[in-house]
């Protein structure tokens, strides 16, 4: 009666290519992510690639296969990879996918525009380069000292 | 696999199960056995780190996210000594009295359960804010629906002691937030019930359980030691939360047709609006759900509330993608938010079943009339932003990432059902409701008005499950007084029992 889902997964389940291509995809959802330090990007990737672990092995095969099809889909079209395209042409396609006619299509596109965001913006690094400085314990105290310096 | 026996035995222990145990727990007084089953941990107090994505991989089935069917819609279920109770805002509204006709289940009425609510509230320490905790995201949706002549109520909230850390749905770090982990299940464990942790019940039969306890890397160690579990009672009450308790009874192949079983779902589907202003406010410091309009509630079927979350469920949140979004993200400090949750038909075919696991998937489908009511609440919404001074306001039905304030007249051009793609925006629910619901009609429902399966008289319900439809407000306090319900009969059927 056990399920997969909802243990921690060992294994690492993106490939090095899968990888790269993840980082190169978020690099157009968060531009940041292009410039950001090693730390930053590798603590994406492992992020998603551990979310991924908790999934349910169908879940981590549409994953997969969803960033196999954005990868090659230009290739017919281009000759070309996604990520070798010119970045205005990536974000052409992915809106393109964003706003297909097909539900399941945008929701493949929702899911993997998640992840990214759960591997970025999960980061503490990142939360204090956007000022989000919260406090486990004194968040009145601060609330009130903020209010203190406004009327001052 | 090991034997125990117990005269009653609960299922879950969030805000239904822990108040049936809380309830039921002066019978133990009198020898009766109690026993609590909670699949999640009971998680020490240090564990609340308050970090977003650890706490949701923690508390959370799937991380927050078990998706529908169709995958346009993400549901938060917890699994946790305390259940949901452990990551709600606290909000404690009385079910209203347009919500109960709706139902329209002989038996429940307001004069009923508004006792039972009052009780609660007092248990739980329900109470206003005071002003001078309510940061600038509150009182800015206050001002604005203020300024548009819109209704604005204060939220009452069930906290002790609260800090502002504004992280109530990762767990209060502070213990502040009164749910049934804080309440009712230390009462009814110093009362002498038995709760036991990180123990899954597999299935259910004529009065024997079968559970599953696994160790948890999370959390106390459970009282009882792993393995596979035969656990008889007398009395089962199945409080698993919506999701999971239609999943179970689903698995169980109980002896008596109930067709109306896991069906009848309704969730509250839910949006973010984000807005930003072009200076910092408070946000993240302070209690974090003070206000709320039901305006619409009664002619478009949403209420909008105050909310904020954290970055990453923000950052899901909207729409689009690469540099207006992160120019959206750029400063969290200048964000204000804005809740709506919609009252969705109970339709029969929007249901639970049970996958070959036995976890619960949830055939649902958005109707016509959410989507519409989607559409109202974000230009409502919208207007409360603006009013309350923001430059620009992400909605998702807009035919734009974001509306500046210069466009603000357009409104109603700028949103439309056109631009409302499923699967393109983020629609979640943290309220999933039915599937068990009660009445006096075994074709269409599940239990009778006490709670109890058609046709068992062993046999409970006492959760969200029961619900017939919607609740149109924050559920917890109402499945408490339901739960209530399920006590009381519980107590006088055990007294009759006894007499006999």
């Amino acid at each position: 009666m056990s399920t997969d889902k909802n243990q921690v997964g060992q294994n690492v389940v993106l490939g090095p290519a899968q990888a790269r291509f993840l980082l190169s995809l978020a690099s157009r959802i968060v531009p940041e992510v292009k410039d950001a330090e090693d730390e930053v990007k590798n603590g994406l990737v492992s992020s998603v690639d551990h979310a991924l672990a908790l999934q349910t092995s169908t879940s981590r095969l549409l994953f997969k296969f969803l960033l196999f099809v954005l990868q090659w889909v230009t290739v017919p079209f281009t000759l070309h990879r996604l990520e070798r395209l010119p970045p205005k042409w990536q974000d052409a396609v992915l809106e393109f996918f964003e706003n297909a006619p097909l539900t399941v299509v945008r929701a493949g596109i929702w899911g993997v525009k998640t992840l990214i965001y759960l591997g970025y913006y999960g980061q503490e690094s990142v939360e204090r380069r956007i000022q989000y400085l919260p406090s486990k314990t004194d968040g009145n105290s601060k609330l009130e000292a903020l209010f203190r310096q406004r009327t001052q | 696999m090991s034997l125990r026996e117990y005269d009653i035995v609960i299922v879950g222990s969030g805000a239904g199960g822990g108040t049936v145990a809380s309830e039921l727990a002066p019978l133990c007084a009198e020898g009766v056995r109690i026993a609590v089953l909670e699949w999640g941990p009971r998680f020490r107090d240090d564990e609340f780190t308050g970090r977003e994505v650890e706490m949701a991989e923690k508390i959370f089935f799937d991380s927050g996210a078990i998706q529908n069917k169709a995958r346009t819609l993400t549901v938060a279920c917890v699994r946790a000594y305390g259940g949901s109770t452990v990551a709600y805002t606290g909000t404690s509204i009385e079910i209203p009295q347009r919500s109960i006709d709706r139902w329209n289940v002989p038996g429940i009425t307001l004069d009923d359960l508004t006792p039972r609510m009052e009780k609660f509230k007092r248990e739980n320490n329900v109470h206003e804010l005071p002003d001078e905790d309510i940061n600038e995201n509150n009182g800015l949706f206050k001002q604005g629906c203020d300024s548009l002549g819109f209704a604005v109520k204060k939220f009452p909230v069930n906290l002790r002691g609260c800090r502002g850390s504004g992280m109530c749905n990762m767990g209060c770090p502070n213990q502040a937030k009164q749910g049934t982990n804080r309440v009712q299940l230390p009462h009814a464990e110093a009362l002498g019930v038995e709760v036991v942790t990180n123990c899954r019940v597999e299935w259910i039969r004529d009065r024997i359980l079968v559970a599953e306890v696994t160790p948890s890397p999370y959390g106390e160690p459970s009282p009882w030691p792993a393995g596979r579990y035969e656990v008889g009672a007398k009395i089962v009450v199945i409080a698993a939360g919506a999701m999971h308790s239609s999943a179970l009874l689903l698995r169980s192949q109980l002896p008596v047709a109930l067709p109306a079983l896991g069906r009848y779902v309704t969730c509250h589907p839910a949006l973010t609006l984000v807005a930003q202003h072009n200076r910092p406010i408070t946000n993240y410091y302070g209690f974090p759900k003070t206000y709320y309009s039901d305006q619409f509630e009664a002619t478009d079927n949403f209420i909008l509330e105050t909310c904020m979350y954290f970055p990453f469920t923000t950052a899901k949140s909207l729409t689009g993608f690469g540099a207006q979004h992160s120019a959206m993200m750029s400063d969290f400090r200048r964000l204000q938010m804005i809740l709506v949750l919609v009252s969705d038909p109970a339709a029969e075919e929007n249901h639970i079943s049970a996958n070959e696991a036995g976890d619960p998937v949830f055939h649902y489908e958005i109707a016509d009339e959410v989507l519409d009511a989607f559409v109202s609440s974000q230009k409502a919404a919208t207007r409360i932003f603006f009013a309350a001074g923001a430059e620009r306001v992400h909605a998702p039905a807009s035919n734009r990432f974001v509306i500046e304030r210069e466009s603000a007249g357009q409104i109603d051009s700028l949103i439309s059902r056109a631009y409302m793609k499923l699967g393109k925006i983020s629609v979640a629910s943290a309220h999933p409701m039915g599937g068990c619901r009660m009445g006096d009609n075994a074709a269409t429902s599940v239990t009778d008005v006490w709670g109890k399966v058609h046709g068992l008289d062993w046999l409970y319900v006492a959760d969200g499950s029961l619900f017939p439809g919607s609740s149109g407000v924050n559920p917890y306090l109402t499945i408490m007084a339901l739960a209530d319900r399920v006590a009381e009969s519980i107590r006088g059927k055990w007294r009759e029992r006894e007499r006999s």
